[in-house]
């Protein structure tokens, strides 16, 4: 009876309670919108790299390396001799190395020369290996593959040839037109970077730039490697012996670390964003708490009728907190439906835009918190209205 | 007795020694059917408001169903009201936006457990006794006459079978045969249920329902006047 009571109370003021809502609601969606793609491009981006202890290339700030190795975003400010990778991937600490090279792309997509160690020691997510869709690993000079989203949006096939360009931007006036590769195998969706990357042996990369007549393609020089050491007891004493490397100056980072402080570095535009959002919300809680004290006036009648039916003052309290319960669930509830369909419909322009590969799973910890911190927030600003409502029902004298 | 009253001096603004009700003595046995009549601002609302335990007294006692509800505690006084009192008003006696049957329920849900029991079957037999059919008990109130709303709130004020019902000038909104009516409905319900009533009304022509008028001037010996009773 009582939630029916409260539920039919709003219905009959269903112009103020439905714009009630529909602010509330959209307060919500900001909320908790915000705060899910911001967890879940962290999630995505901490994704991007597992089980690598240790990022090199030429010397230059942690961030910047980590975003040109591992997310392909921005260029690396020189390069890293032949010599010297060779020289640290024999260390008898370092179990494998993955060198790569970047500077060259097609139609828009980054090219990465590598070795075939990238298919086999390259990890993400969960300790997640590289796995074909179709093909295998490039075996010779001028075999590439590609990331799943380049073949899926570039309709490529197994067989297809592909002309690289020189340089990154999606036009380029030099093409390697003369040295055209050959498609050998397409990898499955990862949701990182690798998906939007074309995938040549250095080899190759080396074959391109070449002058011609010339037939050894030993690199001279690549952007950066990975490295897997035997043991990660080792990971400080690997670091330092690089980073003091005499040959040529040289970085090695920690990507966990590196990425900490890259989120320190976004935590302010993160902390903005959620600040604003939250004002929002409590603006629309305000809303609500002016809404239910104004229809404490326009109930005076209601609540004198109450009363003489012999409901306490506490009934008159509790009938406004629950209303203002219901409207927040409900906004709670829309919100989240709102946020699923948003989400569903924009992961695929996301993933392919940003590369964030958003989860339409909105239940983590974190929105729950957020629900019943709302929630909370709700009963709390409708305090003034209820206490309103119980203090007219003791003041209310039953008559006409 | 069903009320009795001794002493009872009442004022809204207890610095004031002028009280605004001043009854030495005023009873109304169990069973009787009283017509209590006065001009506008004599104090008739107060009363009421007093016998409701609504209001509390200044001075003196109030008895009901010898109970002195002027020594119980709010909450005492609102479970007391819920399980003995019934109250009709003039007019707008209904929650608006609950069905008939809601507006019967929601004056059983401040009763305790026992009570609530059959209510539904109980809610519908007195519509039914009162008039209201079948097609009108889910009818939101703001969707019925006034005359159907006032034999809905008597439906309701019955619902937890009080000892005593108060009504305050039912009458006043219905044009003198739906008045006539309504009457004879309300008084063959009170003599069938053997309810004490308290019926308030300036209308004289009424007094004929009744067994006993009282003149609230006849009893109020108070000497102040007020202005805040149809506050």
């Amino acid at each position: 009876m009582f939630i029916r009571l409260a539920w039919r109370s709003l219905l009959s003021r269903k112009g103020a309670v439905a714009m009630t809502f529909l602010a509330i609601t959209v307060s919500i969606f900001v909320l908790l919108g915000i705060e899910h793609i911001r967890q879940q491009a962290k999630s995505s981006f901490n994704n991007t790299v597992s089980g690598i202890d240790l990022i090199v290339g030429a010397r230059t700030g942690e961030i910047n390396l980590l975003l040109y190795s591992v997310f392909r975003l921005g260029n690396a400010a020189n390069n890293i001799s032949w010599s010297s990778y060779q020289d640290i991937s024999t260390n008898p600490k370092v179990a494998w190395t993955i060198p790569i090279s970047l500077g060259d792309s097609h139609k828009g997509y980054r090219v990465m020369g590598t070795t075939t160690d990238y298919f086999k020691h390259f990890h993400y997510g969960q300790k997640q290996t590289l796995n074909f869709t179709q093909g295998k690993p490039f075996s010779e000079v001028f075999d590439v593959v590609l990331g799943a989203e380049v073949a899926r949006k570039l309709n490529y096939q197994l067989g297809t040839q592909l002309v690289l360009a020189h340089g990154v931007a999606s036009t380029s006036f030099t093409q390697h037109d003369d040295n055209p590769f050959r498609i050998v195998g397409i990898l499955q969706p990862t949701g990182t970077p690798v998906d939007q990357t074309v995938h040549v042996s250095l080899r190759g990369i080396e074959a391109v730039h070449s002058k011609r007549g010339q037939h050894d393609f030993t690199p001279i020089s690549i952007t950066a490697f990975m490295v897997g050491l035997k043991s990660q007891m080792a990971t400080f004493h690997v670091q330092r012996e690089i980073n003091n490397y005499q040959p040529e100056p040289l970085s090695a980072i920690l990507p966990g670390v590196a990425l900490s402080q890259l989120w320190q570095i976004t935590a302010i535009m993160e902390n903005t964003l959620i600040l604003v959002s939250i004002l929002v919300l409590l603006a629309s809680l305000l809303g609500l708490s002016a809404m239910l004290l104004t229809s404490i006036r326009e109930r005076r009648r209601e609540i004198a009728i109450m009363r003489s039916l012999g409901a306490p003052p506490s009934f008159l309290f509790l009938l406004i907190q629950t209303e203002a319960l219901l409207i927040t669930l409900a906004s709670s509830a829309f919100a989240l439906l709102l946020l699923f369909l948003c989400l569903l419909s924009l992961r695929s322009f996301l993933t392919e835009n940003f590369s964030l590969s958003i989860s339409t799973n909105i239940f983590d910890n974190n929105i729950v918190y957020l629900l019943l911190i709302i929630l909370v927030s709700a009963m709390i600003t409708s305090l003034v209205p209820a206490i309103s409502a119980y203090s007219n029902a003791l003041q209310k004298r039953l008559n006409n | 007795m069903t009320v009795s009253i001794r002493n009872l001096q009442f004022s809204y603004d207890k610095t004031n020694h002028d009280p605004i009700l001043e009854i030495p003595e005023w009873s109304v046995a169990a069973g009787e059917h009283v017509f209590l009549y006065g001009p506008s601002g004599s104090g008739k609302s107060t009363l009421l408001n007093l016998l409701a335990g609504v209001l509390t007294t200044t001075e003196g006692s109030i008895k009901i169903l010898d109970q002195s509800i002027d020594l119980m505690s709010g909450r005492q006084r609102d479970k007391f009201r819920a399980h003995h009192i019934g109250l009709v008003f003039q007019q707008f006696n209904l929650i608006h936006y609950l069905s008939a049957l809601d507006n019967i329920r929601l004056a059983n849900h401040f009763t305790s457990a026992p009570f609530r029991r059959k209510t539904d079957s109980r809610a519908k037999e007195l519509l039914q006794a009162l008039g209201i059919n079948a097609a009108l008990h889910h009818q939101p109130a703001s969707a019925l006459s006034t005359g159907q709303q006032q034999r809905v709130a008597i439906a309701r004020s019955l619902i937890n079978t009080p000892e005593l019902l108060i009504v305050d000038e039912p009458t006043s909104a219905l044009d003198s045969q739906s008045r006539d009516a309504f009457m004879t409905m309300l008084m063959e319900t009170v003599t069938q249920h053997n309810i004490t009533l308290i019926f308030v009304s300036h209308d004289q022509s009424l007094t004929r329902y009744f067994s006993r008028t009282v003149a609230l001037q006849e009893i109020n010996v108070a000497r102040g006047h007020h202005s805040c009773l149809s506050a």
